[in-house]
């Protein structure tokens, strides 16, 4: 068959044909879509797209990607670790996001994927020595649809994740930071292991609380709108009694728009470091702390 | 029973097609012609010719016949007082689902220049789950691509300059390129 040279489809096809198109993809494509040709360019830069796109992908269901450790495996040129929010993530005009803070840099880069936008943000006063992307999040208010960078602050010079008492905001569109005191000390040793999850205009994450050496694990939430914290009731009793060990792994994720939590029998012996049962829950109201037991995955 | 109202559409080339008024009312355009009453010595569709008009109909003529099969099975559920014969009028209609989401799979599993042609018509003939499939269908197979495949993929031409190129490159460059 003779093979045709396919030229029709640039410029014939018509702009809103190629929009109807393009909607259809994920944020994290249109970035390469934009170098496509100038119409598809144009298309994509046109804020009007951005806002089609993102009512298109308005989805239920919120879901962060952490993208640093699959691409690092990848072994594919990514010039920092980077927190990815794909496109499902947040109903408003950013709707896809990068942070990417640099150590050697006072900024941070903030770009929406679906248009290509970039934000760069100066850096809080560095308090700290260390800064680690880890220590960056980025949420949105569905009711006040303000985003807001966030950073935890270390208390220690050289241990900055040892506690956190102040968290830094910068809401897009402000101009500066600002600095929201944690009620208690909150140790944020579990950030980096399980990440934060955005889910309805809060964040979650796991924290250490250490009396007298005995730890235990409870769920912050920082309200977005409020900008406050709540502590939040585990699901079932930690039995983490013993100085500085765990007998159970936590984590935290997000499922079904809800906040999810798992936890196992923490297990030297076992190749993927815990064994038993895997419970899973979800919280079902934050405002009276209820859960709801999702499943039982049994570990052999 | 009484035979389906008919209607004759004519494509850009003049050849003429008889379809079901169900069928062809898919398409909102014909609708709003048979309601102004347009009908007269057949539809004319100046900008469909008649190898794609033809590929429409047939996505149209299958999901008419889905939609009718489907309503006279609800009918019939409702009708049955036993619950034997709703059962089955429910699994019937699940087959129906089942077949038809494989005919619109094979349907769009064509080259793009007919991908391209159906585009078009689905646009003008405003068929929305037709364009839905084609868009999805396009959207499929731009996903995972490098913009030179893409490019290749739909015979789009390079139209920016060296300098232009470098810039856009640039301003990916941190990003996910």
């Amino acid at each position: 068959m003779e093979v045709q040279a396919r030229t029709k489809w640039v410029p014939s096809l018509p702009d809103e044909m190629v929009e109807l198109i393009v909607l259809r993809l994920p944020a994290s494509t249109l970035l390469r879509c934009r170098r496509v040709c100038r119409q598809w360019r144009l298309i994509l830069r046109d804020p009007r797209f951005a806002t089609a796109h993102l009512q298109l992908h308005r989805a239920p269901a919120c879901c962060p990607l952490l993208f640093s450790n699959r691409e690092a495996a990848l072994k594919k040129l990514y010039p920092s670790e980077a927190i990815l929010f794909d496109e499902a993530w947040s109903p408003s005009r950013w709707d896809a996001l990068v942070i990417e803070p640099d150590d050697f840099l006072s900024t941070i880069k903030i770009a929406n994927l679906a248009t290509g936008e970039c934000l760069h943000l100066a850096k809080p006063d560095n308090r700290v020595t260390g800064d680690h992307y880890f220590l960056y999040n980025f949420g949105f208010h569905p009711a006040t649809k303000e985003y807001k960078v966030i950073r935890f602050l270390g208390g220690r010079e050289l241990f900055p994740l040892d506690t956190v008492s102040v968290v830094q905001v910068y809401t897009l569109g402000g101009d500066k930071w600002r600095d929201v005191r944690a009620p208690k000390n909150q140790t944020l040793s579990c950030i980096d292991y399980s990440g934060v999850v955005n889910v309805d205009g809060a964040m979650y994450y796991w924290l250490s609380e250490d009396e007298r050496n005995r730890r235990r694990r409870a769920i912050v939430s920082f309200d977005l709108r409020e900008e406050r914290f709540e502590w939040i009731q585990l699901p079932i009793a930690d039995h983490a009694g013993r100085a500085y060990s765990t007998s159970r792994m936590y984590w935290i994720t997000e499922v079904d728009a809800k906040v999810c939590v798992a936890t196992a029998q923490d297990s030297m012996r076992s190749a993927i470091g815990f064994v038993g049962n895997l419970q899973i829950w979800t919280l079902e109201n934050k405002a009276d702390q209820s859960w709801r037991h999702k499943c039982t995955i049994l570990i052999s | 029973m009484a035979s389906p109202a008919m209607v004759t559409l004519i494509s850009s080339d003049d050849a003429r097609f008889e379809v079901t008024e169900a069928a062809a009312t898919m398409s909102q355009t014909i609708r709003h012609m048979i309601e102004d009453g347009c009908t007269d010595g057949g539809i004319p569709l100046p900008n469909v010719p008649a190898r794609t008009l033809a590929k429409v109909l047939e996505y149209c003529n299958k999901h008419a016949a889905a939609t009718a099969a489907e309503s006279s099975a609800a009918g019939g559920a409702a009708a049955g007082s036993d619950s034997g014969s709703s059962s089955s009028a429910d699994s019937a209609g699940k087959d129906d689902g089942v077949d038809l989401a494989s005919f619109d799979k094979a349907f769009v599993e064509v080259d793009t220049d007919t991908l391209y042609d159906l585009l078009l018509a689905a646009n003008y003939l405003d068929v929305k789950t037709l364009l839905d499939l084609c868009c999805q269908k396009v959207a499929d197979m731009i996903r995972g691509k490098t913009p030179e495949q893409i490019r290749q993929t739909f015979g789009i031409k390079n139209d920016f300059s060296p300098e232009e190129e470098e810039k856009i490159r640039k301003e990916n460059q941190w990003a996910f390129e």
